[in-house]
C-alpha cells in the first residue's frame, strides 16, 4: 500500500511539508513504530544515567542547622523504658494490659496527654473504585468480640506557645502480645525524642506519638487511628463495648476520649530491624503508598541528609538484588560509560554517563522502585497517611549486630533519637505544607531521582506507535471498500461509521474483562478453597465466558471464502483495539505510572505485531513464518499469568514456581485496592484477548 | 410493519435504561457522583438547592449566602422533595425519580419531534423529485435513534443519577423544540420561557424557534423549490392543461411562505408566559428583595463568573488566573463569542431551523460559564436527529475516542489534584482544554457535513432540472 | 550603685511631682477625680505552673470636651471613647493556648482572660446602626496605630461580624473580629504599658520582665473599656479602663519526666523573684491601692484539709490555713495581712498583701515552698469543648464541635437531682470565613452518640450565611442539653472555595484559619463569693465576685485549600484564547465557503485529488490528536479541518522543545 500511496503523491502537486511529513509517517508506520519502540526501550535503559541528584528545595526546612539537644538523660530514661518492657515480658510473660499501662505511665511522666484508642481490626475488603473515592469512615462488621479489639496508645505533646493548628506524628508499631526487642528499641528511640520534645521551647507544632498496636498488622491499626482522627463516626454502633474498654481509662486525665491535634503536617514511622546486617548501622527508607503514590521528595531528602551527614548511617532503598549480578547490565553500564567518556572528550561540559557499577546499582534500585510503585501496595504503615494527603515515610534502622546481642543500647538509641529529632525539628520549621519538591518521581539511589518530566519520555515513545499504526490500519481498511457512487440507493452504506461493529466487539470484550475482574470478589466468599482451586475456577469461568461471547459475536470461522470486507475487518478491529489500549495505557500512566510502563512493555509489541496467522501461513515465506512464530511468542508472554511467572522466575532467585502464586498475588492486589488489578482486568486482559482474536482471524 | 417492530424494541430499551438508572440510584453512595465537578456545577447541584430551600424555610432569602443560584420555581418544585426522607431508601430518592421521569419524557419528545422532522424532510425531498433520497432518508429511524442516544448516553445517566437539575433544563429545551416542530406556538413559547428562566443560555433559541414556526421543519435550500416551480410553470405553460395547473398550485403552496400569524401567536404567548413566570417568582421572593434580587443572583451569577470552582469548562481556571483589571473585558469577549456566531449561522442555515437550534445549543454548552456533562448529553442526543444528514461525518471515530478518553481522564486528573494532592490544577485544566477542542471539532464537522449534504442535494436537483430541461 | 541611687532619687522626684499634680487635681470638684488601682493575683496550678494575673484599673469621668487634661487616664483612650462613641470594647493579644483541662475553665479568671490565640477585638458603639460599620473601621485603624499590630486587617467586611445574642448579649450594636494568625510580641506590650500612669518603672508593672513573660506558656494581654453610668444623666458617666495581663509561667523550666513512678509530684517552690527575676520595690504611688493576692483554689484547699485531717499534729489546732501559711501543704515566706475565704465550706482562699510605699530597705518578694506533694484538679468547664475538621482532600469537609461532660456537670446533676428534667443552656457561636462554604442544612446533632432531631435540643438558631468575598458566615445556636448528658456533637459540612490568585496570601500552602468558636454557659456563673463583702472592694475582687457566665473558646482550625499554579496566568490566557480563536475562525470558515465552491463542485468531475487530500488530512489531524484515524469522505473540501491539525502540531512542537530544554538545562 505504501508504494501506491507514494505513486498517488507523485502525480499530484506536492502538498505542504507538514502534510507531507504526516503522509510519510503514516505510510511508513511499521518502520516508525519499530524505531519508536526501540527508542523507548533505550530511553528506559538510559533512565539511571539521566537521574539527577536530589536537593532540598524547601528553604524553610534547614535540616541539621540546629545543634542536637537530645541529652543523655533522655536516652537513659528511654533505655529504662526498654529494660522495663523486656523485664515485663520476662516477668508476666507479656500481658498486653501491663505493657500498655507501662507505656502510658511513661508518657504521663512527660506531661503528655495520653489516651487509648480502641479499634476493631477490619480485614481490607475489595473496593474496586477506592482510588476515586475519598476515604470514608467504614462500617464495623457486626461479628466482633472484645477478644479482637486492638488498642493504640496515643500521647500528645502540646507545643508550649504554638496555636495547635498543625501536628507531627511519630508512629512506632508495637505488638504487646509478643514483645520483641526491636520493637522495644523503637519505642525507646521514640520515647527519647518525645521526652526531649516535652521540654523544648522551640516547638511550633504539636507532637503525636502513636504506639500502634500491631497484633493485627501495622497498617490496619494505623489506618484505624487515622480514620478515627479524620472521619470519625459519631453514632457508635453498640457492640458489646462495655466489657471491652475496661482498660481504656487512664488516671490523671480529664476524660479518656479520643484526642486530636490540628492538621497533620507529616508522619514518621520508626522501626528497628530485628536481625543485624553485618556491614554497618544502616537505614532503610520505605516510601511507596497505595497506587504508587510517593511522599514529597523533600521528606526523603531531609532524612537522607541527616542520616548521612549527621549520624553517618548508610542509607538504603530497596533494590532488585537479582539484577546486581547480571552480566548484560554490567556490559551495558560499561557501554554507557564509554559513551560518556567519549562525550566528555568531545566537550568537557557534557556530564553524561556514570560508572558501570553505579549504573547497575541504579538500575536495580530503579527496577525495584518501579516494581513497588507498580504493585500499588503500600510498603508499610506510612501508606495509610497518604490517603489523607499526609506525607509519611517508614524509617527502619537496622543495626550492625542484632539488638538481642547488642550490648550497648544507649548509643544506638542516641543515634536513632538524634536522627528523629533532626527530622522532627526541620519539619517543625516548616511554615507551609510540603509542596515545593516533587511528588511524581522514581528513585535510582537514596540521593538520585528521576522526575516525571524525564520518565514520561520512554513511555511516550512506547505509546506513540499505537495511534500511528491504528491510523494506517484504519486507512487500509477504509481504502479497500470500493467508493459507492453518491445518490444511488446503495448510498446508505454508513461509510464513516464502519468502526461501530469493531467498537461494539471491543466494548463487549471489555465488559467481559470487568466481569472477570469482579469474579474473585465472589470467589473469596466461598470458604475453604485453596488458591489453586480458586485459580482454576476463575480461569475456567473466564475461558468459558469468552468462548460464549465469541460465539455470540459471530466468530467468523465457518466462512469458506471471506469477502473483501471481511478480509479487511480484522484491520478495522485491530485499529479500534489499538486506540482502546492507547486510552487505557495513558489513563493508567496518570494513575500509576510504573504499572503503565511495565504494561506497555508487555502488551505494546504484541498489539503492534498481531496480524492473522492465516495471512502468514498462506504466504509461505521465511519472513512471514518468523512473524507468525514471534507473534505466538509475544502472545504467550503478554498473557498475565505467564508474564507474572516469567518475571518472578527472572527476578527472585528462590525457585518454586507455583501457579497458585499468581492467585495469591492477585488476591493481595485487590485486597489492597490496587489500581493495578483493575488495569490487568479491564485493560490488559481484554486487549490481549482481542489481539488473540485477531491472531486467529480467518482471512 | 418494520416500524412496529422498531417501536417494540424501542420501549424495551427505554425500560432498560430506566432500570439501569434505578440500579445506579441504589448503588452505594461512596462513588458520590452528586459531588463530582463534572456533574454538579453551582447552577445545577441539588445540594445547593437544598441549602437554598433550607434558608427559605428558615425565613431567609434563598439566595442569601451565595449558595443557590437557580430559579425559585425549581426551588418550589424540588425543595420539598429534598427534605422528605423515606426509611430504608437512599435519601434524595424522590428527586432522582423526578430526574429519571424528566429524562424519559424528554426522550419521548425527542422521538416525536424526530419523526415529524423525518416525515417532513422526506416529503420535501419528494417534492424536489429526489425519490431515492427520500426513501433512503427513511431507512434510519432517526427519532428513535436520537431518543435512545439521549437515554443511553453515559453523560445523561451520570447527570441524572448525580442529581443535577440539568435534566429538567434539558427537558424544557426539548419541549420548546418539540412544540415548534409540531407548530404549537403556546407550547414552544412555554418551553422557551422556562428554559430561558432556568439557565438563561437557551434564550438564543428564539431565532431557530421562530424560523421553525415560520418556515416549518428542516428542508433543502429554498431556492431549489423556486427553481423547480419555475421549471414546472414553464413546462405547464408550454403544454397548458388545467389539472396540471391545479397541481402546480399546491406545489407552489409547498414552497413555503413565512407563516407570520403563527410567529405573532408565539410572541404573544411568550409575553403571557413570561409575565406569568415573573409574577410567580415575584410572589415567591416577595419578602426577599423581589425580582431584581432574582436577576442579580441568577443571571448576574451566570454572566459575571464569580464562582471559580473547577468544572469541565475552561473558564474557571481562566478567571482564577486572569488579572483583575482584564476580567470584565474577557467576560465581554467570551459572552460576545456566543452572540457573534448567531447571525452567520442563522443566515446560512435558515432553511434548517432545527439543526440551527442544535448548533446553538452546542455552542452555548461549549462557551457557557458553568458547563456540565448534562449540556453535552442534550446536544449529543439531538445529534441523533440528524443521523441521516450527518451520516457521512468525518473523524467520527476520532471524536468518539476523544470523548471517551477525555471523560475517563478528567476524573482521574481531578482525583490526582484534589484528593491525592500530588497533581496540580494544570492537570485538570489540560483535560478541560482537550474536551473543549473535541467539542469544537464536533460542531465544525457537523456544520461542514450539513452544508455538504445541502450541496449534494442541490447538485442532484440541478442535474435533474438540467435533464428535465433538455 | 551610686548611679542607681541617683536614678532612684530622680525617679522619686518625678513621682512626687506627679503625686502633687494628682493631689491638686483631686481636690478639684468631687466627681472629677480619676482613680487607678493595681493588683496582682498569683495562683499555683495543678501541673506545676503558676498563674500570675496583673490587673490595672483606671477610671475617669467622661467629659464632653476633647481638650480635657487627664492626670492618670490615658488621653488616647479617652479620645477613642469620645470620637467613636464606644460603649464597651475589649482588645486582647494572646499567645499560646489556655489549657482548659489543666488550668481550669470555671473560675472567673479563666472565663474572662482565656482568649483565643492572636488578636480578638469586639466593640459596642452607641451610634445609629448605619454608622456602626464606619466607626468600627475607624476604630480598627486607630487601635492598630496605637498598639503596633495589624488590627486594621479587621477593617474589611469579610473579617468581622455582628453576633446577635450568644456573645456579650444585650449590649447593643456589637462588632466582633479576630486575627488568629497575629503574632504577639513585646512591641505590643510596650504601648500597652504606656497607658499605665507609671509605666513599668514602679509598682507591680515593674515585675514585667520581658524575657520571663514571653517565655511563658500562655500570655494574654487584654484591654477592656466600659462606660459606667453612675447617674441618670450621661454627664457623670465614667470611663472604666481595665488592663489585664495573664501569664502562665513555669517556675523551673527543667522538669524532665524524671521519676514517673512517684505518682504525686512535688510542687516546685517558687517566689516572685524566681519566676519574674525581679522583686517588687514599692507601689506605684499614683495607685489608689496596690495589692498582691495569692489564691489557693477549691480543689487544693480540700486536698490540704484532707492532708491535715490525716496528719495528727495539725489536727490539734482546728482553724488552719488562715493562720498564715503554717499548714501542712506549703509555707509562705511573707505573712498576709488578710485572708479572704469563700462563703461555703472548702472553698478557695485569698491571701492579700498590700504593697507599701517604696523603701530602699526591703523589697517585697512573696515566696511559697511546698512541703508535701499535693495533687488536685481545678474546676472545669461544664462541657469540655473541642473542635476539629473531618474528611480529607481539598474539595469538601466538615466541622465538628464535640462537647464532653466533665465533673462539674455531674455536680450540677447532683445539685438539682430533685426534679428529673433538668436542662442547662449552651450557647455556641461559630464564625467561618466565606471561602468555607458551609451547608447549614447539613447541621447534625448527636447527643450521647445518637443522632437527634435538631428541634428537640436547639432552642434558638440564628444563621447569617456567608456572602462570597463580602461577609463571613455566622452561626449562633442556643442548645438546651439535659444535665446528665455525656457528650454532644455538632457536625456541619462545607465545600472549600477556590480563590483568585490575588486572594491567596504569600504563604498560600499553609492553609487558611477558621477562628475559634465560642461556647458559653449562661446557666453556670463563674464567681467567688467572699465572706466579708463589707471590706474595701478593690476592682479585681469585685471582678472575681461578679456573677458572669462561663465562656470557653475552642481551637483555631487550619483548612488547607488547593492552590492554582501561580506561575501560569500568561499560559492560561494564551491557551484558552487559542482554543476559542480556533473555534471562531474555523466555524466562520466553514460557513463562508459558498458560491465558488459549489460552481467548482458542479463542473469539475475530478474530485479525486482533493479526495485523496482529504483522506490524508483526516488521518493527519487524527494522528495529531493522538487517537486512531477515521475514513474521510471525498465529498467536501477541507480547509476547515486544516486549522486544527496545524495548531496542534505547533503545540506539540513547542511541547517537544520545552521537554528538550528542561532536560538539557
Amino acid at each position: 500500500m505504501a508504494e501506491a500511496k507514494t505513486h498517488n503523491n507523485s502525480n499530484k502537486p506536492r502538498p505542504r511539508i507538514l502534510i507531507y511529513l504526516a503522509i510519510q509517517i503514516i505510510t511508513h508506520s511499521t518502520i516508525v513504530s519499530v524505531i519508536c519502540f526501540i527508542a523507548g526501550i533505550v530511553a528506559l535503559l538510559l533512565l539511571p544515567v539521566l537521574a539527577k541528584n536530589t536537593y532540598i528545595s524547601e528553604n524553610a526546612l534547614m535540616p541539621g542547622s540546629a545543634t542536637n539537644m537530645l541529652s543523655s538523660h533522655d536516652v537513659a530514661e528511654a533505655n529504662k523504658l526498654v529494660k522495663d518492657l523486656t523485664d515485663l515480658k520476662l516477668r508476666s510473660n507479656g500481658s498486653p494490659i501491663e505493657s500498655r499501662k507501662l507505656i502510658a505511665q511513661y508518657m504521663l511522666g512527660l506531661d503528655a496527654e495520653v489516651t487509648y484508642h480502641n479499634f476493631y481490626p477490619q480485614l481490607n475488603q475489595f473496593h474496586p473504585l477506592h482510588f476515586f473515592t475519598s476515604p470514608d469512615s467504614s462500617i464495623i462488621s457486626k461479628n466482633i468480640s472484645c477478644a479482637s479489639i486492638g488498642i493504640n496508645t496515643v500521647g500528645i505533646i502540646r507545643a508550649p506557645r504554638g496555636d495547635g493548628k498543625e501536628a507531627i506524628v511519630l508512629v512506632t508499631p508495637y505488638n504487646p502480645k509478643k514483645v520483641v526487642l526491636g520493637e522495644a528499641l523503637s519505642l525507646g528511640v521514640a520515647y527519647s525524642v518525645f521526652s526531649l520534645l516535652s521540654r523544648v521551647t522551640w516547638l511550633a507544632k504539636d507532637i503525636i506519638w502513636l504506639v500502634a498496636d500491631s497484633q493485627y498488622g501495622e497498617y490496619s491499626s494505623v489506618s484505624a487511628w487515622l480514620r478515627e482522627y479524620q472521619a470519625p463516626q459519631f453514632h457508635r454502633v453498640v457492640v458489646n463495648s462495655e466489657t471491652c474498654n475496661e482498660s481504656s481509662t487512664i488516671e490523671g486525665n480529664l476524660y479518656s476520649g479520643f484526642r486530636r491535634a490540628g492538621t497533620i503536617a507529616a508522619a514518621l514511622v520508626v522501626k528497628i530491624a530485628e536481625d543485624g546486617n553485618h556491614f554497618d548501622d544502616s537505614l532503610n527508607i520505605y516510601a511507596e503508598a497505595s497506587n504508587g503514590q510517593m511522599p514529597n521528595l523533600d521528606l526523603i531528602n531531609i532524612v537522607n541528609y541527616l542520616a548521612v551527614h549527621k549520624q553517618h548511617l548508610r542509607i538504603k532503598v530497596s533494590k532488585m538484588w537479582s539484577l546486581l549480578g547480571s552480566k548484560w547490565l554490567n556490559t551495558l553500564g560499561v557501554f554507557w560509560e564509554c559513551i560518556g567518556q567519549y562525550a566528555r572528550r568531545l566537550n568537557p561540559q557534557w556530564k553524561f554517563g556514570i560508572p558501570a557499577n553505579e549504573y547497575v546499582e541504579g538500575t536495580a534500585t530503579l527496577a525495584s522502585s518501579m516494581y513497588y510503585q507498580g504493585l500499588g501496595v503500600p510498603t508499610g504503615p506510612h501508606g495509610a497517611f497518604r490517603d489523607y494527603q499526609v506525607d509519611a515515610i517508614t524509617v527502619e534502622i537496622s543495626p550492625k549486630v542484632s539488638p538481642t546481642k547488642m550490648n550497648r543500647h544507649i548509643d544506638f538509641i542516641f543515634r536513632g533519637g538524634r536522627l528523629i529529632e533532626g527530622v522532627v525539628r526541620s519539619i517543625n520549621n516548616l511554615l507551609e505544607k510540603f509542596h515545593q519538591s516533587f511528588f511524581l518521581y522514581l528513585l535510582t539511589s537514596p540521593s538520585k531521582f528521576v522526575s516525571v518530566g524525564v520518565y514520561m519520555i520512554p513511555f511516550a515513545l512506547l505509546g506513540a506507535p499505537l495511534p500511528i499504526v491504528a491510523a494506517s490500519l484504519y486507512m487500509f481498511s477504509s481504502k479497500a471498500t470500493p467508493q459507492a457512487p453518491v445518490a444511488s440507493e446503495v448510498d446508505f452504506s454508513l461509510e464513516s461509521w464502519k468502526w461501530i461493529n469493531s467498537a461494539k466487539k471491543v466494548f463487549v470484550i471489555h465488559l467481559w474483562g470487568v466481569a472477570v475482574s469482579l469474579l474473585p470478589y465472589f470467589l473469596c466468599r466461598i470458604p475453604g478453597l485453596t488458591p489453586t482451586n480458586n485459580l482454576t475456577v476463575w480461569g475456567s469461568f473466564a475461558v468459558l465466558s469468552l468462548v460464549i461471547l465469541f460465539s455470540m459475536l459471530g466468530y467468523p470461522t465457518s466462512v469458506a471464502v471471506p469477502s473483501e470486507a471481511e478480509k479487511r475487518e480484522w484491520a478495522n478491529l485491530k485499529s479500534v483495539t489499538l486506540s482502546a489500549i492507547f486510552i487505557g495505557l495513558s489513563l493508567m500512566s496518570v494513575i500509576n505510572f510504573a504499572t503503565a510502563e511495565i504494561g506497555a512493555l508487555l502488551i505494546v509489541p504484541f498489539c503492534l505485531m498481531a496480524r492473522p496467522l492465516m495471512l502468514d501461513i498462506q504466504a509461505r515465506s521465511m519472513r512471514t513464518l518468523l512473524l507468525a512464530t514471534c507473534n505466538l511468542a509475544l502472545g504467550f508472554i503478554a498473557f498475565p499469568p505467564c508474564a507474572f511467572l516469567l518475571l518472578k522466575s527472572a527476578f527472585d532467585s528462590s525457585g518454586g514456581y507455583n501457579i497458585s502464586d499468581y492467585w495469591n498475588w492477585m488476591e493481595s492486589l485487590w485486597a489492597w485496592n490496587s489500581a493495578t488489578y483493575l488495569y490487568i482486568g479491564i485493560v490488559h486482559l481484554p486487549c490481549w484477548a482481542l489481539c488473540i482474536h485477531i491472531l486467529f482471524h480467518p482471512s | 410493519m418494520t416500524k412496529k417492530k422498531k417501536v417494540q424494541w424501542f420501549w424495551m430499551w427505554v425500560i432498560g435504561s430506566v432500570t439501569l438508572r434505578l440500579i445506579l440510584v441504589y448503588f452505594p453512595r461512596n462513588l458520590n457522583l452528586s459531588s463530582r465537578p463534572e456533574v454538579s456545577t453551582p447552577l445545577t447541584s441539588l445540594r445547593r438547592l437544598a441549602e437554598g430551600y433550607w434558608l427559605k424555610r428558615s425565613s431567609m432569602s434563598p439566595y442569601a449566602g451565595s449558595m443557590y443560584h437557580g430559579s425559585p420555581l425549581l426551588l418550589a418544585l424540588l425543595g420539598p422533595l429534598t427534605v422528605t426522607r423515606i426509611e430504608g431508601q437512599p435519601d434524595q430518592l424522590l428527586c432522582s425519580l423526578v430526574f429519571v421521569i424528566a429524562d424519559v419524557i424528554s426522550a419521548t419528545l425527542i422521538r416525536a419531534a424526530g419523526r415529524s422532522l423525518q416525515a417532513a424532510y422526506s416529503s420535501s425531498l419528494k417534492v424536489l423529485g429526489l425519490h431515492q433520497l427520500s426513501e433512503t432518508s427513511e431507512v434510519l429511524p432517526s427519532g428513535d435513534f436520537a431518543a435512545l442516544v439521549y437515554l443511553w448516553n453515559p453523560f445523561t445517566i451520570i447527570a441524572c443519577v448525580g442529581l443535577s437539575t440539568s435534566a429538567i433544563e434539558n427537558l424544557v429545551v426539548v419541549l420548546s423544540l418539540y412544540g415548534a416542530c409540531k407548530r404549537l406556538a403556546s407550547l414552544a413559547a412555554f418551553g422557551w420561557v422556562l428554559a430561558t428562566h432556568l439557565s438563561f443560555y437557551p434564550s438564543i433559541l428564539i431565532i431557530p424557534v421562530i424560523l421553525l414556526l415560520g418556515y416549518g421543519p428542516d428542508a433543502p435550500p429554498r431556492k431549489l423549490f423556486q427553481r423547480r416551480i419555475k421549471l414546472e410553470v414553464g413546462n405547464s405553460s408550454s403544454i397548458g392543461s388545467d389539472h396540471l395547473k391545479e397541481e402546480l398550485k399546491d406545489q407552489s403552496s409547498m414552497l413555503k411562505v413565512f407563516a407570520w400569524r403563527l410567529v405573532v401567536h408565539f410572541l404573544i404567548w411568550i409575553l403571557l408566559w413570561s409575565s406569568y413566570v415573573l409574577v410567580l417568582c415575584g410572589i415567591y421572593l416577595q419578602k426577599h428583595g423581589g425580582l431584581q434580587e432574582l436577576y442579580r443572583r441568577t443571571y448576574g451569577f451566570i454572566l459575571t463568573i464569580p464562582d471559580l470552582s473547577p468544572n469541565i469548562g475552561v473558564l474557571w481556571y481562566f478567571f482564577a488566573e486572569v488579572f483583575d483589571f482584564f476580567r470584565s473585558f474577557f467576560l465581554m469577549v467570551f459572552h460576545g463569542n456566543i452572540l457573534l456566531m448567531i447571525m452567520p449561522l442563522a443566515l446560512r442555515l435558515n432553511h434548517r431551523p432545527c439543526f440551527l437550534a442544535f448548533v446553538y445549543i452546542m455552542i452555548s454548552s461549549l462557551l457557557k460559564s458553568y458547563p456540565s456533562v448534562g449540556d453535552s448529553a442534550l446536544y449529543l442526543g439531538l445529534l441523533g436527529l440528524f443521523s441521516y444528514e450527518l451520516k457521512d461525518i468525518r473523524f467520527s471515530f476520532l471524536l468518539f475516542a476523544g470523548y471517551v478518553g477525555v471523560s475517563l481522564l478528567s476524573p482521574v486528573m481531578h482525583n490526582l489534584w484534589i484528593w491525592r494532592g500530588t497533581g496540580n490544577a494544570n492537570f485538570y485544566y489540560a483535560t478541560a482544554i482537550a474536551y473543549a477542542l473535541f467539542q469544537v471539532a464536533l460542531v465544525i464537522e457537523c456544520v461542514n457535513c450539513m452544508l455538504n449534504h445541502d450541496r449534494m442535494v442541490t447538485k442532484l436537483t440541478t442535474t435533474k432540472l438540467k435533464d428535465a430541461k433538455s | 550603685m551610686a548611679l542607681l541611687s541617683r536614678k532612684g532619687t530622680l525617679f522619686l522626684l518625678f513621682l512626687f511631682s506627679i503625686f502633687l499634680l494628682s493631689a491638686s487635681a483631686s481636690n478639684g470638684s468631687g466627681e472629677e477625680e480619676e482613680e487607678f488601682w493595681e493588683e496582682l493575683l498569683l495562683k499555683p496550678l495543678p501541673d506545676r505552673k503558676v498563674l500570675s494575673h496583673f490587673h490595672f484599673q483606671n477610671e475617669a469621668p467622661l467629659s464632653d470636651s476633647f481638650a480635657r487634661h487627664h492626670h492618670l487616664f490615658p488621653k488616647s483612650i479617652a479620645q477613642l471613647v469620645k470620637k467613636f462613641h464606644i460603649k464597651a470594647m475589649e482588645l486582647s493579644f494572646t499567645q499560646g493556648r489556655w489549657n482548659y483541662e489543666r488550668w481550669g475553665g470555671f473560675d472567673p479568671i479563666s472565663s474572662h482572660n482565656a482568649k483565643p490565640p492572636g488578636v480578638e477585638l469586639w466593640a459596642v458603639f452607641d451610634v445609629p446602626p448605619h454608622q456602626v460599620d464606619a466607626s468600627w473601621k475607624d476604630l480598627t485603624h486607630a487601635l492598630s496605630g496605637l498598639f503596633c499590630a495589624s488590627i486594621n486587617f479587621l477593617e474589611s467586611s469579610t473579617t468581622y461580624s455582628a453576633p446577635k445574642w450568644t456573645f456579650q448579649s444585650a449590649l447593643g450594636s456589637l462588632r466582633y473580629g479576630t486575627l488568629p494568625r497575629e503574632a504577639v510580641c513585646t512591641e505590643n506590650l510596650t504601648p500597652w504599658l504606656k497607658l499605665l500612669p507609671c509605666r513599668d518603672k514602679a509598682g507591680l508593672s515593674a515585675l514585667m520582665d520581658r524575657p520571663s513573660i514571653y517565655k511563658s506558656f500562655y500570655h494574654s494581654q487584654r484591654l477592656h473599656l466600659t462606660q459606667a453610668k453612675t447617674g441618670a444623666d450621661p454627664k457623670n458617666s465614667r470611663v472604666v479602663l481595665e488592663q489585664t495581663l495573664t501569664v502562665v509561667l513555669q517556675p523551673n523550666i527543667l522538669t524532665g519526666g524524671t521519676n514517673y513512678v512517684s505518682e504525686a509530684k512535688m510542687q516546685p517552690s517558687w517566689s516572685l523573684s524566681s519566676i519574674f527575676g525581679r522583686k517588687i520595690n514599692g507601689r506605684c504611688v499614683l495607685a489608689k491601692s496596690s495589692n498582691v493576692y495569692l489564691q489557693v483554689e477549691r480543689g487544693l484547699v480540700t486536698q490540704l484539709e484532707n492532708l491535715q485531717s490525716s496528719t495528727a499534729t495539725f489536727a490539734a489546732n482546728g482553724t488552719n490555713l488562715d493562720d498564715f501559711g503554717r499548714n501542712v501543704g506549703f509555707e509562705l515566706s511573707v505573712n498576709p495581712d488578710r485572708v479572704l475565704k469563700e462563703v461555703e465550706k472548702s472553698s478557695s482562699i485569698l491571701y492579700e498583701y498590700p504593697i507599701k510605699v517604696h523603701k530602699d530597705s526591703e523589697q517585697f518578694d512573696l515566696g511559697i515552698t511546698w512541703k508535701h506533694p499535693v495533687i488536685w484538679s481545678t474546676p472545669h468547664v461544664p462541657l469540655y469543648a473541642s473542635r476539629f475538621l473531618m474528611g480529607s482532600g481539598n474539595e469538601r469537609g466538615a466541622i465538628a464541635i464535640c462537647m464532653k461532660s466533665t465533673e462539674s456537670t455531674q455536680e450540677l446533676v447532683a445539685a438539682n437531682y430533685v426534679d428529673q428534667r433538668c436542662n442547662f443552656q449552651v450557647n455556641v457561636l461559630q464564625i467561618v470565613p466565606w471561602y468555607i462554604k458551609v451547608y447549614y442544612h447539613t447541621l447534625q446533632l448527636f447527643v450521647d452518640e445518637k443522632p437527634q432531631i435538631l428541634t428537640d435540643f436547639v432552642e434558638r438558631m440564628h444563621v447569617s450565611p456567608s456572602e462570597d468575598k463580602v461577609s463571613p458566615g455566622l452561626m449562633e445556636l442556643v442548645l438546651k442539653l439535659p444535665c446528665e448528658v455525656k457528650s454532644a456533637v455538632l457536625n456541619i459540612e462545607f465545600d472549600k472555595g477556590f480563590l483568585h490568585i490575588d486572594e491567596y496570601p504569600p504563604d498560600a500552602n499553609q492553609g487558611f484559619d477558621i477562628p475559634s468558636a465560642i461556647i458559653s454557659f449562661p446557666d453556670f456563673n463563674a464567681g467567688l463569693q467572699f465572706s466579708d463583702n463589707s471590706l474595701s472592694k478593690t476592682p479585681m475582687l469585685s471582678k472575681l465576685q461578679e456573677r458572669s457566665p462561663v465562656i470557653s473558646y475552642t481551637e483555631v482550625l487550619l483548612v488547607p485549600l488547593t492552590t492554582p499554579d501561580f506561575s501560569m496566568p500568561y499560559n492560561v490566557i494564551t491557551i484558552t484564547c487559542t482554543v476559542f480563536a480556533l473555534y471562531f475562525g474555523s466555524l466562520l470558515n466553514a460557513l463562508r465557503r459558498r458560491v465558488g465552491e459549489e460552481e467548482r463542485r458542479l463542473n469539475d468531475k475530478g474530485g479525486k485529488k482533493d479526495a485523496l487530500l482529504n483522506r490524508v488530512l483526516g488521518k493527519l489531524s487524527s494522528k495529531f490528536r493522538g487517537r486512531s484515524s477515521v475514513s474521510s469522505q471525498p465529498s467536501s473540501s477541507s480547509s476547515s479541518s486544516l486549522i486544527s491539525p496545524k495548531l496542534i502540531l505547533r503545540v506539540l512542537l513547542v511541547a517537544g522543545i520545552a521537554v528538550a530544554w528542561q532536560y538539557y538545562s
